[in-house]
């Protein structure tokens, strides 16, 4: 009768050898016992392949020699032989043997390349604050200095730079930092914030500058074409406090004052000027506009993340227009209105009043990883009496933080609507997905809404999230000019 | 003489002396078949012999894990059916002591005294003098410190988040004795009460009292004003190396052959993992260290970080995804893309339990088959039907009382999170040897008493099958040289767990336990001669060897 079995065997792979194999079973019986001219054979095979395997494993150089050699005093002796010195084929012996003879062929490990730039990589900390991304980099970290990305408005470009965050002053409710950026396209700006959060009072100071060389005009109304951009330079500079009450957990109110200076200059690019585009008497060319900003605003959130007020500078005129605060709600609302008089410090007739209301609601939906609905409505009005407003200090809709479907500042004009609204999932640990449409009308006056022909765009956006907060963000957006491609730390709403 | 093999002119008798001489020679010159035998005389091994006196390996960093290229491969990669059984293992299907593991609760039942004490041989850092901070632990996390206590032995506390005491601290308790009593190496773990004078910073060590404080501040404190602190210590530590891989050896160690992948107490490890919950697992929380016992020096390789066990991520609950998905797997992602999130995550819909101790650990949405760790490794991909069931079987011996106590060192304040945690473990344990225990029909501890093969039918003695199962029941001899199997001796079927052997005298009898729908166990048994006044009869029988195999691929017993 054929019997055909074969058992496990161990196989050892020595640094510097083929693998070989110990065999625990190496019999394999398919009939009557082989004759001796097979078995002869099955042993010269077996001779030749050990042979070649042993002359090509063979080191032509001298071999790395182990770090340290271990203390042949104490040695276990070798039990592979007994007392009768016969060979002890034991199993334990014969692990002892391949023990054995790795020991006589190890070498040190050295990390690789790869392992050492992950490990590297991997000791990157990192902080996501609206807007920017400030990391620790262990090793590149000098005296509280930390490098920042993002940070500069308009067509900054991909942003860096260094922050000073000094930890004499570092805590949860406490902000002290300084900062010096730049970009590519030639922006650069510093900034300053001082300030903390002491019972149900925030209170901080700021200053910022910043220079945009490559700012873009298209017109003022909703009508204006984007072949007829212009360029334009401006350089800013904001200096103020603001002070804020919290009467109740989730509700904010308070004023800021500030002094902002305006200067406008030939832009970079090679674009026309505003000027030659849209004529020399258009407000705010050739005259430097400097404003005394008087604020007060009022905040309440009932969304379901925990609040973090964030010392209320989104509040303040250093921080964007349209800001978020990048937490990730699921349920709830949140209310911000706030009104601003701009009094000219140069007896320039252009002073004016801006009303501002901001209210997003967030519906769940809560079925495995669909997370729910999320909107927002935007509205701005400026009033002016008789005088006018600077292009630069009109309101606008287009790019990554309003209407995605359209470059930055595409459209201008004194007042705004604004709609979005996304439906928002999971796709992975920490990446959502949102299917996203954006609705947007600027207009001079009232009498000149027009309802039926808002700017439309529409697409779909990945958002990196950890730990409640979205890091950044990716929306490919189509609106009536084509396709646009937006990437923005935070969340937009 | 070996030249003389390949001399063409030398004839074949010639040849054929040299030849075989040339190979008794690279065998050890053995005349016997000793390599062709499957049994060998010390068969089944309990002891592997792999703290032989070596010199250390060189440190490796603590935060080493996988590297992006093998992250990948076990990430897209497709494991598929592997079948390749584990290296390290004994003839019986066991794991012999080693300095990776040490067969303990199930091969000797542990009393309640000793599942209570675990790991914990010898004594706990000293009660009475303040502690000396050597060290803090680095800022997020789990508030952490190094500390020596009037001994000046070094040891590591832990404190538990404020939004979820005990949490962590009982997360580490538990599963420190679980590991302990399993056969794992797992450090030392106390509980104590600790008031903030307690601790001091050391002398000449950087560390100052204002961040001792700060530590403390950020710690969870009981009514009382104390703290409860996790202590751990690793016993004889001469040099801390690193974490282990799984997979692989490490090069520099010379006691260290077996493959990590193809080590079973590691494969078997994603069962235990499962039924703890340590979905973070992964090299950084395992630690090699090198030891010196009765003058020989080795490396000894322990689990560490338990407080990431259970529902415990350490300052936070686990994610809900934990467990389920590993950290990246394309297939869900695209799904939940094309459906909007409406598919692809059913995990979701889990309602976690409302206890901040207890944190996300519970048996809703557990199946032990489909588990997996955050961080895919190579072992447990590698974890075989044979693997599973040697981990289910030494977690389902696990009996209600036994995980009582052992839950009890956890020391949890309210009486009904410890109720919790205790019929949690239960549930899981019951699903995992209801997937796992059918392997070779489900039987085990086999040995061999006054003349009869006995066995205990694990799936009948926990209620998952009748134990009035009747299976066939083969005898032959076996040739151990050859690896061949006589004609049948005898045949019979039975129900009991305990048949006798034939009346043949041969070296080596093979028993064929074949269990309908479930598979085959063969059970081999070595008989040699004793003496004539043993009380045991002429011949002293010994189980030598165990297999089994599924019912598709069983072999005609």
């Amino acid at each position: 009768m054929k019997t055909f079995y074969r058992a496990p065997r161990v196989s050892v792979r020595t640094p510097d050898a083929a693998a070989f194999t110990i065999p625990i079973v190496s019999a394999q019986m398919t009939g009557p016992s082989p004759g001796p001219i097979r078995r002869v054979t099955v042993l010269g095979i077996a001779l030749v392949t050990t042979l070649i395997l042993g002359a090509w494993s063979t080191p032509r150089t001298a071999r790395a020699q182990p770090t340290s050699r271990p203390d042949r005093s104490r040695t276990v002796p070798d039990s592979s032989w007994n007392r009768e010195g016969v060979r002890d084929t034991s199993r334990a012996a014969r692990w002892r043997r391949v023990r054995r003879q790795k020991a006589q062929s190890m070498e040190e490990h050295r990390p690789s390349f790869v392992e050492r730039a992950v490990s590297f990589v991997s000791s990157f900390g990192g902080a996501v604050v609206p807007h920017r991304l400030i990391l620790d980099v262990p090793r590149v970290e000098i005296a509280d200095f930390h490098p920042v990305f993002g940070g500069l408005e308009g067509n900054a470009g991909t942003t860096a730079g260094v922050l000073y965050a000094p930890t004499f002053w570092a805590g949860e409710q406490r902000l002290a930092e300084a900062e010096l950026l730049g970009s590519l396209r030639g922006y650069y700006g510093t900034g300053m914030r001082f300030g903390g959060v002491f019972g149900p009072y925030v209170g901080y100071a700021y200053a910022r500058y910043q220079h945009r060389p490559r700012e873009s005009f298209y017109g003022v109304g909703p009508d204006s074409q984007v072949d007829t951009e212009a360029g334009f330079r401006l350089d800013q500079g904001v200096v103020g406090g603001l002070l804020g009450w919290s009467p109740r957990p989730s509700a904010l109110l308070g004023g800021h004052v500030s002094y902002q200076a305006n200067r406008y200059g030939t832009g970079q690019g090679g674009r026309p000027t505003v000027a030659d585009q849209f004529g020399a008497t258009l407000p705010g060319i050739g005259d430097d506009v400097d404003y005394l900003m008087l604020g007060a605003f009022f905040e309440l959130d009932a969304r379901d993340t925990p609040y973090t007020r964030a010392f209320g500078h989104r509040f303040a005129p250093t921080e964007p227009r349209l800001r978020g605060v990048s937490l990730d709600a699921s349920r709830g609302f949140y209310l911000a209105s706030e009104v601003t008089h701009n009094l000219s410090m140069r007896g320039q007739d252009v002073d004016f009043t801006r009303f501002t209301l901001d209210v997003r609601e967030f519906v769940p939906i809560g079925k495995e990883l669909l997370h729910g609905f999320s909107f927002r409505q935007f509205a701005s009005v400026t009033h002016s009496g008789g005088g006018r407003v600077p292009f630069y200090r009109l309101q606008s809709i287009g790019g990554a933080r309003s209407l995605r479907g359209y470059p930055s500042g595409r459209f201008r004009d004194r007042n705004v609507l604004l709609a979005n609204g996304e439906v928002r999932c999971q796709i992975w640990h920490w990446i959502d997905m949102a299917v996203f449409a954006d609705v947007g009308h600027v207009f001079r006056d009232v009498r000149d809404v027009d309802a039926a022909d808002p700017r439309v765009g529409y697409g779909l956006g990945f958002r990196v999230k950890n730990d409640g907060k979205t890091l950044g963000r990716v929306d490919v957006a189509r609106g009536r000019e084509g396709w646009e491609l937006h990437l923005d730390l935070g969340s937009l709403f | 003489m070996c030249a003389a093999f390949f001399d063409s002119t030398r004839g074949l008798r010639v040849r054929c002396a040299g030849g075989l001489l040339c190979l008794l020679a690279l065998l050890g010159g053995s005349p016997s078949s000793a390599a062709a035998q499957r049994f060998l005389s010390d068969d089944p091994l309990w002891h592997d012999p792999d703290r032989m006196d070596m010199p250390f390996p060189e440190p490796t960093p603590s935060d080493r894990g996988i590297g992006p290229l093998e992250f990948f491969e076990r990430s897209f990669g497709v494991p598929g059916e592997y079948a390749v059984p584990a290296k390290n293992v004994n003839t019986v299907g066991g794991v012999p002591n080693s300095s990776w593991y040490t067969n303990r609760h199930y091969r000797s039942p542990m009393s309640p005294a000793a599942l209570r004490q675990g790991p914990n041989q010898g004594p706990g850092p000293s009660a009475r003098s303040p502690w000396r901070v050597v060290e803090l632990g680095p800022p997020g996390g789990l508030p952490r410190a190094i500390i020596r206590d009037t001994t000046g032995r070094p040891f590591r506390i832990l404190f538990d988040a404020p939004a979820h005491p005990e949490m962590a601290t009982g997360a580490a308790m538990i599963s420190s004795r679980l590991l302990h009593a399993l056969g794992y190496n797992v450090p030392q773990h106390w509980l104590r009460r600790v008031r903030a004078g307690r601790l001091v910073p050391e002398p000449d060590s950087g560390v100052t009292q204002s961040r001792v404080d700060s530590l403390l501040a950020s710690a969870a404190q009981r009514p009382d004003g104390t703290y409860r602190a996790l202590v751990t210590r690793i016993p004889d530590v001469e040099r801390r190396i690193g974490p282990f891989q799984f997979k692989g050896t490490r090069a520099d160690d010379g006691n260290d052959v077996f493959p990590h992948e193809d080590r079973r107490e590691l494969r078997g490890l994603r069962i235990v993992a499962a039924w703890i919950h340590h979905s973070k697992i992964r090299p950084r929380h395992t630690l090699d260290v090198g030891v010196q016992v009765e003058g020989r020096r080795f490396v000894r390789h322990y689990l560490t970080d338990l407080h990431l066990t259970l529902g415990s991520a350490g300052a936070t609950p686990k994610s809900e995804w934990s467990g389920h998905e590993h950290v990246l797997e394309l297939g869900r992602i695209f799904e939940r893309i094309g459906t909007l999130g409406l598919s692809g995550g059913d995990w979701a819909e889990v309602v976690p339990p409302d206890n901040a101790a207890v944190g996300r650990f519970g048996i809703g949405g557990f199946d032990p088959r489909a588990w997996r760790p955050e961080w895919p490794n190579l072992a447990f991909q590698r974890t075989t039907p044979a693997d599973a069931f040697w981990a289910a079987k030494k977690i389902r011996n696990f009996s209600r009382e036994d995980l009582r106590v052992i839950v009890s060192t956890a020391n949890y304040s309210s009486a009904e999170v410890a109720d919790y945690m205790v019929r949690t473990l239960l549930a899981r344990r019951d699903a995992i040897g209801q997937a796992f225990l059918n392997w070779g029909g489900g039987l085990d501890r086999f040995a061999v008493r006054s003349g009869r093969l006995t066995f205990e039918d694990l799936r009948a003695a926990y209620g998952q099958a009748p134990d009035t199962l009747r299976r066939t029941v083969t005898w032959r001899a076996y040739d151990n040289r050859a690896d061949a199997v006589s004609p049948v001796l005898t045949r019979m079927t039975s129900s009991r767990e305990a048949v006798p052997l034939p009346d043949y005298s041969p070296s080596y009898l093979r028993a064929s336990l074949v269990t309908p729908r479930a598979g085959t166990t063969r059970v081999y048994v070595r008989q040699t001669e004793q003496g004539q006044a043993s009380p045991g009869g002429r011949l002293r029988r010994r189980v030598v060897g165990v297999e089994r195999t599924a019912p598709s691929t069983a072999e005609r017993p």
